[in-house]
């Protein structure tokens, strides 16, 4: 056994369960050897500087404060909160970048051109407004004032089929955003709408069509922001929720964050011109204020006296 | 499980709160640990460490009884960290930048001036599936079958990142001048 031996087995392992080497051969190379013991010596140190890192001083009272949620009943929800508002930074960040990217802008308007496009958009627009409204006979109104004319609108238009479905879908759920108040049921709605908008969002990308990219971009960020994001707001606040209830909002939670990879991904694929316009996009997302931090900063405030 | 010496415990299932909350007392210094050494921020290892404990509140009813609950709540933070990393990545690579507010804080300049060289350098030098198999041999004392199971290699995969690992630590540290 060389010098060279014992070596690989001390830095792949601790030279005491490595088959087919005995540990007797080896205990006596490194009681001979001044180079192989001071490599173990060296080694041993290594890990106890390791194990002696000293972990930052927040890290018991991140403990404590997820303690002391554990024991309120809105203990799963906030414990997800903190997570998610960092995914979802990212999240409407990457969908900035796919709407600049691309062509438009999440923050320009784009010229109505396109009845068949405008008429999707303002179904959608027509199904936030309703979750959005909280007081029944203002819903009502909202349903009321546009359900004969889009219905009109989408029997006129001509769609694409992909459009056709989406449209009537967003028709037939009007009346249900009306009369529903529970703000979970609200938020699985809106998921799956906005499921949907992404599927739009990559066959466009893959057919390299950028008005429409822009636009599902738009909507897409729309629907996770106020379907989404601000009905969880209002589950969090709203206290106590059972396991079946914890669970439909964890795999909320999950299925935004599967989309924001996917959203990642798809920008990867994104053209070699677009590149430029990505890199600027989100030196105007960085420079924006942080939402995770700004979260924090508020919990922070909200439990000092 | 070879070298698990945590007694087995009751169905995990079947606890309160009150009972996940002294697993939690019990376990959060070493998922903390796992994360931050793997990622260096403590922000992060905050998060990452409540999301585990919520996952596996979420989750409680897949536990086995009789496996190992510290195994079983690291591999869970170990997919965070796995998660996380990823994600950053693509986003770094589809940027070419980095975020300044995630990576040059001066915050976290200090934070890590006070964890000292060794995890400095372990950042700057490895990536995180080898500092978490470093952490999990060093640390955890965790056998190799279980490592490779824990970060989704095999045996022979987990002992070459242990021997990157301390082949690159060791010589980073005995370039230094000791100060
Ligand atoms: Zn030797």
């Amino acid at each position: 056994m060389d010098c060279h031996n014992v070596q690989q087995i001390l830095l792949s392992d601790d030279g005491l369960s490595v088959e087919g080497f005995p540990r007797a051969e080896l205990s006596n190379h490194i009681a001979q050897c001044e180079d192989c013991r001071r490599l173990q010596s060296d080694l041993a140190r290594l890990d106890e500087e390791w194990r002696a890192i000293p972990l930052p001083a927040s890290a018991e009272q991140a403990r404590d404060d997820f303690l002391a949620r554990l024991s309120e009943p809105t203990s799963a929800p906030a414990f997800a909160r903190r997570r998610r508002f960092k995914v979802s930074r990212w999240l409407i960040a990457a969908s900035i970048l796919v709407a600049l990217g691309l062509g438009g802008g999440l923050f320009v308007a784009i010229p109505r051109a396109e009845a068949s496009a405008d008429v999707v958009e303002r179904l959608v627009d027509w199904n936030l407004s309703l979750a959005r409204a909280s007081a029944p006979e203002e819903r009502n109104r909202i349903l009321a004032d546009h359900a004969s004319d889009l219905s009109r609108d989408v029997r006129n238009a001509s769609l694409p089929t992909e459009d056709k479905d989406l449209a009537e879908a967003l028709l037939a759920n009007a009346p249900w955003l009306a009369r529903n108040a529970d703000p979970l049921a609200e938020a699985d709605h809106f998921n799956e709408l906005a499921n949907k908008l992404f599927k739009r969002l990559s066959r466009a990308s893959r057919g390299g069509d950028a008005r429409r990219v822009a636009q599902s971009a738009r909507l897409y960020s729309r629907v996770v922001e106020l379907g989404i994001e601000s009905k969880m707001d209002v589950i969090e606040r709203s206290g106590a929720l059972d396991f079946e209830r914890q669970r439909r909002l964890e795999r909320l939670i999950l299925s935004d964050s599967d989309r924001m990879n996917a959203l990642v991904a798809l920008l990867e694929r994104a053209p070699d011109s677009s590149r430029k316009e990505i890199r600027r996009a989100l030196k105007i997302t960085n420079q924006r204020p942080n939402r995770a931090a700004e979260r924090r900063a508020e919990k922070k405030n909200r439990k000092s006296p | 499980m070879v070298r698990d010496d945590d007694p087995p415990r009751q169905n995990l299932g079947e606890l309160g709160s009150d009972g996940f909350a002294a697993v939690v007392r019990e376990h959060w210094t070493s998922v903390y640990r796992l994360v931050y050494c793997s990622l260096g921020d403590a922000h992060d290892a905050e998060d990452l460490a409540q999301e585990t404990f919520l996952r596996a509140w979420n989750r409680r009813d897949t536990f086995q009884p009789g496996t190992c609950m510290r195994v079983w709540l690291l591999r869970i933070a170990a997919n965070a960290v796995c998660d996380l990393a990823r994600r950053r990545k693509r986003l770094t690579f589809i940027t070419l930048e980095h975020d300044p507010a995630d990576e040059q804080s001066p915050a976290r300049h200090l934070e890590l001036a006070e964890a000292g060289a060794i995890l400095r350098i372990a950042l700057e030098q490895l990536s995180e599936m080898t500092r978490m198999v470093f952490h999990l041999r060093v640390q955890e004392d965790l056998s190799f079958r279980d490592i490779a199971e824990l970060v989704g290699t095999t045996e022979q995969g987990a002992r070459w990142h242990m021997h990157q690992a301390r082949t690159k630590l060791a010589k980073s540290l005995s370039d230094k001048p000791s100060a």
